[in-house]
Formats: structure tokens, sequence, C-alpha cells
């Protein structure tokens, strides 16, 4: 799977479908903290994503 | 997962609310959140001028395209704090989203009012920490901005995490004063001191990027330099994994806050003129121009 994260790729070794819910636990990200898109839209956490889905991960937490 | 509202797909969950929305009803649902905030605090009037203190960042940017939205009038103001990448890039996007949305920005730089130095340099120079340099500045010059030019509110993106955040560190440290100042709403207390408002307390920071992201507000996603390890950012993080495992709580603590802040005395302060520009200050000299007066001195003592 390849995701972006700052503005870097990363290819995840993901090698079956996964749930969004699954993929948060697996990478340990706080869904309070984290929002996971597939092709530029938002995803909910009851949704699957396919090993050769692109996936873009942001951090929402800010310093203020 | 369906929206509540029309049984489409929906693209955000929010445990806080037990809601699910589309694309559609989440923008509804922001803006909504927004108005929320401005008639049950009293922030703004219809009609009046706002200064949107905007940084490039997520929460800056959706204040002034939401407010926009719900019709007020507002321009924009950016201070190019001269942090290298950070503030080229934050610049970047602020003056490509104006652009974009048809919003007035006005700029100022901290370089030129400060004979060529920047925040780091300036804290260092005054032994201060370089956000409170930076918060000093900031505000000062925003508001000198907003009174010069006709402006009677000064709006800023700070959102229910943050005010959360400063609230558990004000409780944690007993910070009376601070609890008793600390609001959506500070009337202005002089001519020569702007109302300011904060319209997005009411609205989570994971919300507010889900918006950016989702309605194409191109945001800077790089933090300050200066900003992390602070207690400040630890705390943040200690009560996501409380929201995590009891969501709302962070609405609860916050407007129960609010619902109870008689318990908090404001304090009163003696604002007196400043000698040297003639603003608000506590004290004879105001900070901003005590800052002002050693990087002059510094100058001095390097010719
Ligand atoms: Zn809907
Ligand atoms: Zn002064």
């Amino acid at each position: 799977m390849e995701v972006t994260f700052q503005g870097n790729i990363q290819n995840l070794d993901i090698p079956h479908k996964i749930k969004v819910k699954d993929l948060y636990n697996k990478l340990g990200l706080s869904p309070e903290e984290y929002l996971i898109l597939k092709d530029g839209k938002l995803i909910t956490h009851d949704k699957y994503l396919d090993p050769e889905d692109k996936i873009r991960i942001v951090k929402v937490v800010s310093g203020g | 997962m369906k929206c509540k509202i029309c049984k489409e797909d929906a693209i955000i969950y929010l445990p806080s609310h037990n809601l699910a929305l589309c694309e559609q009803h989440f923008f509804d649902f922001c803006k909504r959140r927004v108005q929320k905030a401005i008639k049950r605090y009293n922030l703004l009037d219809e009609g009046e001028k706002i200064l949107v203190a905007l940084s490039g960042g997520k929460d800056s940017l959706t204040l002034a395209y939401l407010l926009k939205e719900l019709g007020y009038k507002i321009e924009g103001y950016y201070i190019d704090l001269g942090i290298e990448e950070y503030s080229e890039r934050s610049k970047e996007k602020v003056l490509n989203f104006a652009d974009r949305y048809g919003i007035k920005v006005h700029i100022e730089q901290v370089k030129e009012l400060f004979w060529g130095y920047s925040i780091p340099q300036i804290a260092y120079i005054t032994r201060r920490p370089a956000c409170s340099v930076c918060g000093h500045i900031k505000r000062y010059l925003m508001n000198r901005f907003g009174y010069e030019n006709g402006f009677s509110a000064l709006a800023t993106g700070h959102n229910l995490d943050d005010e959360v955040g400063v609230l558990f560190g004000n409780i944690i440290n007993w910070k009376m004063g601070y609890l008793g100042r600390q609001s959506p709403l500070l009337p202005s207390t002089n001519r020569k001191l702007l109302k300011k408002v904060k319209p997005l307390v009411l609205c989570g920071e994971r919300e507010i990027a889900a918006f950016a992201l989702t309605y194409g507000i191109d945001y800077i996603e790089m933090e300050c330099p200066h900003v992390k390890g602070s207690t400040y950012l630890y705390n943040k993080g200690l009560i996501n994994r409380l929201e995590e495992k009891s969501p709302g709580s962070k609405l609860r603590f916050y407007q129960g806050f609010l619902e109870n802040k008689h318990l908090f005395k404001e304090e009163d302060v003696d604002l007196k003129e400043c000698e040297v520009c003639g603003y608000p200050t506590t004290s004879r000299i105001c900070t901003f121009c005590n800052i002002r007066r050693k990087i002059k001195e510094r100058i001095k003592g390097q010719t």
C-alpha cells in the first residue's frame, strides 16, 4: 500500500485487504489525532482498503 | 457507514456527537458549529468589520473560509515572523488562499519592524522563550493594525482542542487569573484594544482538519519549528486518550467550564498608556516597546 505522510511516500506491506479501523491499530495511530484519506477523500473506519490502494495519512494535532 | 441525515455514504464519523455525515452534511454541520459559537457566546455582530489572523494552518484558513461563508465582513492579516522555511511556506499558503477565495489580506513583516531581526534572533537577544516573544509581538501588531484600520474585532483560529489544552494546564496549576480570563470572547476594555473572538471553540481539531481536506483548503501541515516538546502538546495527547475512551469529554469539560466561569473571578487590570507607543499596557512601557528597546541597544552596542 502506498502511503503519503507529511509529503513523503512510503510503501506499507499489507498483503490482504484491511479494515480502516484495523490499519489505525496496526500503525498505532490515534483516531483523534490522525485522518486517513483514500484517493484524496476521507474514509470512515468501517470501510476496507486494498493492498493496491493509495492513501494519505494526516496528523491533525497542532501546537497552537 | 451512512450519513445520519440523508443515508448517503458517510465521509466521517464524529464520536463526540454520535454522528456520521456525508460530504454535504458535514459541511453544513461545521458551518452550524461556528454559527452556534458566535450566537451562544455573543462573539460578532453582523456587518462588523472583522480582522482574521491567518497563519496558513488549517484552523485560521478554515475560520476565514467559514466566516466568509456565513456572510461576515472579513479581511485577513498575516505576520511574516522570519522563521525561515516555515514562514516562507505559510505565507505562500495564505496568499494562495486569499487569492482563491477573494479575501483581502494584509501582511506585516517582523524583520521590517525590528531592523532586520527575526523572531528566533529577537528571542535570543532578549533572553525570552521564542514562543513568548512571538506571542507578544503577534498580539501587539495584530491589535495595532486592526485599530489603525478601523476593525472592531480580531478573530483567531483557536479550536476546542486548543482551549481544552490551555484549560487543563491552567487547572492543573490553578492559575486563577488565567482561568478568569479564558474565554471565547474578550471584550474591548479600552478604545485602542480590539475585541478578540474565537469562533472555532466548538469545533474539534479533527473536524477542522477534515473540513479543510474535504473542501480543498490548502494549508501548511508543517509545524512552527519552535513548538515541539512542550507540556501543552503532552497535555493534548493525554486529553485525546481520554476522548477516545469517553467521547464528548472535551466538549463537556470546556462547556462546563464556561457555564461555571463565575467561580473564577476576572482580575481587574489597571490599563495605562505605554509611554513610548501610547497603546494600553499594565506597566509603564509595554512589552513590545521593551523588546524593541533591547534590540536597539544591541545594535548600538555593535557599532
Ligand atoms: Zn448526508
Ligand atoms: Zn509600547
